[in-house]
């Protein structure tokens, strides 16, 4: 696999999403997990940043592909489309586990298949959590059922996304090329 | 050969999920218990979730605690737990539903009716509305006169056969279930006759001003 290097109009995208999407997971989870609201309260300012952060998440998304639309096509198209190399992160999902998977030397891949799913599982959830998000905060145009039911997916999308964001974190760490065993290998040679 | 699998997968997932919050049963019961089972404490034990606009819940005695019923009425009131027992207690049972979609099926209240306290105090004529004041020192809300009337409408002590917990607003709560429970303000002080109605604590930050449950 290449090593490419992500562009500053990634890092950007990336950080300005996952700083978003924390603050969302941490004001959501005071909303909704009784101890923490107790422990917290400040209702109104807790959801203020929870919508705050959704509104500056959904204008990162238009405004960064406004700007640098070739370079985040470029990353959807690498990021989309799977060929069979890709089905060999699914095979040796204890080697993922344990953080000892190493991709195969394809050329010119920036990706592999676990990196794949998890950018459209996330994408999924996101979305999900945006869409279910516009009957909650405009409860009064729509129906307590649909509420309900959007309320319902919020929170499976929500919990979904949490478990999606501890795999990507562990990984990102431990992994051959993660941020922790990536710096010891980068110590190992300038040793 | 590669294909668009990631964007195949995204546009089934999101269509999926789209079309089962529009026309779906909701996230199934079952599925539903797996997934918050296993958290334990942390999913919400008797179905309600806790709010509070402060940082703290209001801390009370039995001894000292009074509830004041007083503007535009004739007789002032500074009422005990035993004073509103001995008001005429009722018991009113209904479906909790908050704005944010969640819900607590039958919950039963009981407590005394608004209207016994508004003739106990003797409204006067220019009263068309009630202002209800949070011991919290931040939540208020308000009712119409003719909405507060409704016997349904109680300031309830108990819930589920118990006296209500410090975390649901002891020792006294508004219910008014055919409202969203914002309208049920908790750890309840004071009630005010007064000529209007004002925009309550949440209607004041963008919420609708009919709190009528929409079926």
């Amino acid at each position: 696999m290449t090593r490419t290097p992500a562009s500053a109009t990634e890092k950007i995208l990336h950080w300005s999403v996952a700083t978003a999407v924390l603050l969302m997971v941490a004001t959501g989870g005071v909303m909704y997990i009784p101890s923490l609201s107790e422990m917290v309260g400040q209702r109104f300012w807790v959801r203020t940043v929870h919508i705050a952060s959704a509104v500056a998440f959904v204008f990162v998304l238009l405004l960064i592909p406004a700007l640098r639309w070739p370079e985040i096509r470029r990353l959807e198209l690498d990021l989309s489309f799977w060929d069979r190399a890709d089905w060999d992160w699914f095979r040796r999902p204890w080697d993922v586990f344990i953080s000892t998977y190493q991709p195969a030397d394809v050329p010119r891949r920036r990706f592999n298949g676990g990196q794949k799913l998890l950018a459209a599982l996330v994408a999924i959830s996101l979305a999900l959590l945006v869409l279910t998000g516009v009957p909650m905060y405009w409860w009064s145009w729509f129906s307590s059922a649909l509420v309900s039911r959007a309320r319902d997916f919020h929170v499976l999308a929500a919990f979904g996304l949490a478990a999606l964001l501890a795999g990507h974190i562990y990984l990102a760490l431990l992994s051959p090329y993660g941020l922790l065993q990536g710096r010891i290998a980068r110590e190992r040679i300038n040793r | 050969m590669s294909h668009p699998i990631g964007r195949r997968l995204f546009l089934a997932g999101l269509g999926a999920g789209a079309g089962l919050v529009a026309l779906g049963d909701g996230v199934p019961a079952a599925l539903r218990s797996w997934l918050e089972g296993p958290l334990g404490e942390l999913s919400p034990s008797d179905g309600f979730h806790f709010y509070s606009v402060t940082g703290s819940v209001p801390s009370w005695d039995r001894i000292s605690w009074r509830l004041a019923v007083d503007g535009l009425v004739e007789h002032p009131l500074s009422l005990s737990i035993e004073d509103l027992v001995g008001a005429g207690m009722r018991q009113v049972t209904a479906d909790f539903h908050c704005v944010s979609g969640w819900s607590v099926a039958a919950v039963r209240w009981e407590g005394v009716s608004v209207a016994a306290l508004l003739d106990q105090a003797t409204i006067r004529p220019k009263a068309r509305a009630l202002r209800f004041e949070s011991a919290d020192g931040a939540y208020v809300d308000f009712l119409d006169l003719s909405v507060a009337r409704r016997l349904e409408v109680i300031i309830a002590l108990r819930m589920a056969s118990a006296p209500i917990t410090a975390e649901r607003g002891a020792p006294a709560r508004l219910v008014v279930p055919f409202y969203y429970g914002y309208k049920g303000v908790k750890w309840l002080r004071r009630i005010t006759a007064v000529e209007a109605a004002d925009t309550g604590y949440w209607e004041a930050r963008g919420y609708d001003s009919d709190a009528r449950i929409r079926h």
